[in-house]
């Protein structure tokens, strides 16, 4: 493993585990792209086994979020770290303050958060407490979650009296709120701050979505202030990892060998001042793999950035709704199962030249993703709910009655058979 | 399958004479008096399962060569006397749906479509056959096999029965032969239980504090409607009650999944509309007309789908969505194939000229335990005398005039619409598949667009502005077009020269590859 940045005399490994995607007991029979957390109840004998590997690996940092996993993560997270047989000296844990619902706004509820994450993590104090997605759902909204209500202050007075021992904070959405970070620097002194960021987003995050800005941007802000830099999504939420015609073109010939997944945390491990990388690695496989990714850490050659520029404007290229699974979105009030629609429409819907679309397979692969008819696109409402959690700033009901138009053409299709 | 059954329905004794009784009786009178109870032994698919039944519980059964027919006893007579008196006045007073619970066709055709209490009543049936060793069904039930029964007597080929019945144990069913009539299967399609849709569900899920997760779901109920909402072409519910005899063919064709049997005592078994798994699509072109073998539902042919009116739907305004939780919900707006629902000042409407009953709105409503919207039937459907394809292409044109870019219509009803600069809304249209078989109104077509609607199988260009190639171009590939204004080349934004589309196309004749290049000047 290698170990690029020094924290409270802890060594950062520059792989870090995020327990967005923990391992659920429907996995074992569950289809391949139903990863991550799920109805389902997390499986924590395998999540123990899995933590045990990772801190053996080399791996000191360990994310979570009270809002994970359907509130299980900092839980199940706290319960295997502490089995592990590992010293708390030894490993990072970050948590976060999500107060995403208006009711958990008024700061005497995120301190109750707080002791409910030093409760859950079994802990006296956390390495790494961020304010969670502060570009969430726009400026004012952030202003509520966080200046308004003092509870920035706050947490840089924990900082003061140990509990927390390093304060940032995580961004997507809103830069406005970002910059507002930034400009108060020499207030907070922000000891890291975490960004999306992996080869597509570098360049190209604007490009799928104007609201977004550029990873490459975000980068440079921070290295302006000297603010250490934690990536999240390196991987896309796994679109960067599984095969993709537009992607392994450019890179398989350079290194046959070498996955697509790698090719992603090389990328983000060339920056140097990226303190860890995070991947919510849900199969034990993929730990093994990303641990020997970094053991230790092969820096990418000119010709190698290139061609994941190539890649990366390929990928943009195709029309994919840019959703990574993160589920912000869910649960649905009305019982839809967004990502799964979502990644049905970049995997059976979207463009792919010269391809004819058969509309029976389709739908038969449709049903089999989402068996429940009441959870399919046609049953989305408009209501946007869903678009204030997004992350990606996906404007989720457009693109579901994109999809539900689209997939009511197929069954005309058969109609007329 | 469908296929084979649909051909085997057409020749079955009730609904034929119920369809077309004029024809229907004469011929089955005659083949009687000529063959004897043909029908019950080659023709019946109830009365052929029986007979292969009879050989599968008697292998070896020496062919009964001392009586054809099966001697009654007083107690049989009695009873299939009793059931076809009932059968017919039944028939007479217009409950069809429960008279044809012991018409042997309808039995069938539920024992195949609906499986399970269909298939049990068949099952006992057979297990009876089996064990008298005889047709039991024909012999002692069904009104058919009693009334065909009689004719026999006067017919020209006459069964042998032995003159001193009684001792002889030889009645054994006659060999079944060429018939491979199987009862294939037929789980029942995913439904959903109406009675667990009926316990409520909290419309608006709790805040929400943590990811991920699912909020629980209910299948909706089904509302009490005006009057049920019939299959198009069942045009006089009237008529319907006493035609249908709920065979469940046009069940089996439904591409919508809509059609269900009643479970209404007076209408037992009959198909309506049911809107809990699917909703009556435009596209299907009367399946369920052609299959029905009864002339319950008739084949509307070239009548367009969407001037068959079936129902007309209602929105139950205080416990819309929208209305009573201030939600802003558009499923019934959205999800409407005519677009008939609109939100006015946020209250949903519906445009009567335009509903046709189809049930779409009512399927996608969020409401529980009812859905909001709901539709009635009306006792006589409406075909009306709606739009030609001319006045469609018209309104198309409206719709470009309004500023949009580009409009699809298929089926007879504008289903798209798109705004937004170059070939893009277009491209959108394209790759979501709606192009195939439509009608297309774009603001301008030059050869780049018309090269888009050719790969995707427009079948009729309006232009408000066409260039001589792109004209060229749809001509060569068969697609009617039709523009306001004809020019000899799309020129750019600021016409200061070729429009950057048309210059990615040039010189190319393949339209897929022309596609594929003005994809690249899209992303550029």
């Amino acid at each position: 493993m290698t170990y690029r940045f020094e924290s409270n005399g802890k060594k950062v490994s520059l792989l870090g585990y995020g327990a967005m995607r923990l391992p659920t007991i429907d996995g074992a029979h569950a289809a391949m792209n139903r990863d991550g957390c799920s109805s389902a109840a997390i499986d924590q004998k395998e999540l123990d086994r899995q933590v045990k590997t990772l801190l053996d690996g080399g791996v000191t940092y360990f994310d979570t979020s009270p809002a994970y996993c359907r509130g299980e993560s900092e839980r199940c997270l706290g319960e295997a770290l502490a089995k592990s047989g590992y010293p708390r000296e030894s490993y990072m844990i970050a948590t976060k303050m999500s107060n995403f619902a208006p009711s958990q706004w008024p700061l005497e509820e995120g301190r109750k958060m707080f002791e409910n994450s030093l409760k859950y993590l079994k802990t006296d104090y956390v390495d790494n407490y961020l304010l969670h997605s502060i570009g969430n759902d726009g400026l004012s909204t952030f202003r509520k979650r966080y200046v308004d209500n003092g509870a920035a202050d706050w947490a840089a007075g924990e900082r003061a009296a140990g509990r927390i021992r390093n304060l940032g904070f995580s961004f997507h959405g809103d830069y406005r709120a970002f910059e507002w970070c930034l400009e108060n620097h020499s207030k907070y002194r922000w000891d890291f701050a975490m960004i999306q960021m992996n080869y597509v987003d570098w360049k190209y995050a604007a490009r799928l979505n104007k609201r977004n800005v550029n990873a490459e941007k975000l980068y440079s802000d921070l290295v302006k202030l000297n603010i250490p830099v934690i990536v999240m999504e390196p991987l896309l939420g796994g679109r960067l990892a599984k095969f993709d015609y537009a992607l392994a073109r450019h890179l398989t010939p350079l290194d046959p060998e070498a996955t697509l997944a790698s090719w992603a945390f090389r990328f983000c491990a060339s920056k140097p001042a990226v303190m860890t990388i995070l991947s919510g690695m849900t199969r034990t496989e993929h730990i093994v793999e990303n641990i020997k990714t970094f053991s230790p850490f092969k820096p990418l050659s000119e010709k190698e950035l290139a061609a994941l520029d190539r890649a990366a404007a390929d990928f943009v290229d195709c029309d994919y709704v840019q959703c990574n699974r993160c589920n912000y979105c869910m649960p649905c009030p009305y019982g839809l199962d967004i990502p799964e629609i979502l990644t049905f429409r970049n995997s059976h819907l979207s463009r792919r030249p010269g391809e004819k679309r058969d509309a029976r397979a389709v739908l038969a692969a449709y049903a089999k993703a989402i068996p429940d008819p009441l959870r399919r696109a046609e049953r989305c409402t408009g209501c946007a709910k869903c678009n204030t959690h997004c992350p990606q700033q996906i404007d989720i009901p457009r693109e579901i009655a994109e999809i539900d138009r689209a997939i009511d053409a197929l069954r005309d299709e058969e109609a007329r058979r | 399958m469908n296929k084979v059954l649909e051909f085997v329905a057409s020749f079955q004794a009730v609904p034929a004479c119920l369809k077309t009784p004029l024809v229907a009786i004469p011929v089955f009178v005659v083949l009687t008096l000529l063959l004897g109870r043909f029908f019950c032994r080659f023709m019946c698919p109830l009365g052929i399962v029986q007979t292969l039944v009879n050989l599968v519980f008697h292998p070896k059964s020496h062919v009964r060569r001392v009586c054809t027919r099966l001697p009654s006893s007083r107690a049989q007579k009695a009873v299939r006397g009793a059931v076809a008196a009932a059968f017919f006045v039944l028939l007479a007073c217009g409950f069809t749906g429960v008279a044809s619970m012991v018409e042997p066709w309808s039995l069938f055709g539920k024992a195949i479509f609906l499986f399970v209490p269909g298939a049990v009543v068949v099952a006992a049936i057979l297990v009876l056959a089996a064990f008298t060793k005889g047709r039991f069904w024909c012999n002692w039930i069904c009104p058919a096999g009693t009334v065909f029964t009689i004719l026999s007597r006067f017919s020209l080929k006459k069964d042998k029965v032995a003159k001193r019945c009684g001792s002889c144990r030889a009645c054994f069913q006659k060999n079944g032969d060429e018939s491979d009539v199987k009862a294939g299967d037929s789980a029942a399609e995913g439904g959903v239980t109406r009675r667990a849709a009926m316990q409520g569900v909290a419309l608006l899920a709790a805040e929400k504090i943590s990811d991920g997760g699912f909020a629980p779901v209910t299948a909706p109920g089904v509302p009490d409607r005006a009057a049920r909402v019939l299959p198009p072409g069942a045009v006089d519910a009237e008529t319907f009650a006493t035609k249908c005899v709920g065979c469940q063919l046009c069940t089996a064709v439904c591409p919508g999944g809509c059609l269900k049997p009643s479970t209404k005592l007076r209408t037992f078994g009959q198909v309506e509309l049911d809107f809990t798994g699917g909703y009556c699509r435009l596209a299907c072109g009367y399946k369920c007309g052609k299959a029905c073998p009864a002339g319950a539902i008739r084949p509307l042919g070239n009548v367009l789908r969407r001037d068959v009116h079936m129902g007309l739907a209602h929105v139950e305004k205080d416990i819309c969505l929208r209305i009573a939780e201030g939600v802003n919900c558009t499923a019934c707006e959205r999800k409407c194939p005519v677009n008939a629902i609109k939100i006015v000042e946020g209250i949903p409407v519906v445009d009567a000229t335009l509903c046709i009953g189809c049930g779409a709105c009512e399927h996608v409503c969020p409401v529980r335990p009812l859905p909001a919207v709901r539709v009635d039937g009306f006792e006589r459907q409406r075909i009306v005398s709606g739009m030609t394809e001319a006045d469609l292409v018209d309104e198309m044109a409206r719709c470009i005039a309004d500023g949009a870019s580009s409009v699809v219509a298929r089926d007879g009803v504008i289903v798209a619409k798109e705004t937004g600069r170059g070939v893009a809304p277009l491209l959108k249209l394209h790759d979501m598949g709606l192009l195939k078989g439509a009608i297309l109104a774009d603001k301008v077509i030059g050869r780049a667009a018309a090269a888009i609607a050719v790969s995707g199988g427009v079948r009729k260009v309006w232009a408000a502005l066409i260039s001589d190639d792109a004209a060229e171009l749809l001509s060569a590939s068969k697609v009617e077009w039709a523009a306001k204004e004809r020019v000899p080349r799309i020129l750019n934004r600021d016409k200061s020269g070729m429009c950057p589309f048309e210059k990615a196309v040039e010189g190319l004749s393949d339209a897929d590859k022309m596609l594929e290049q003005t994809r690249k000047a899209v992303i550029r």
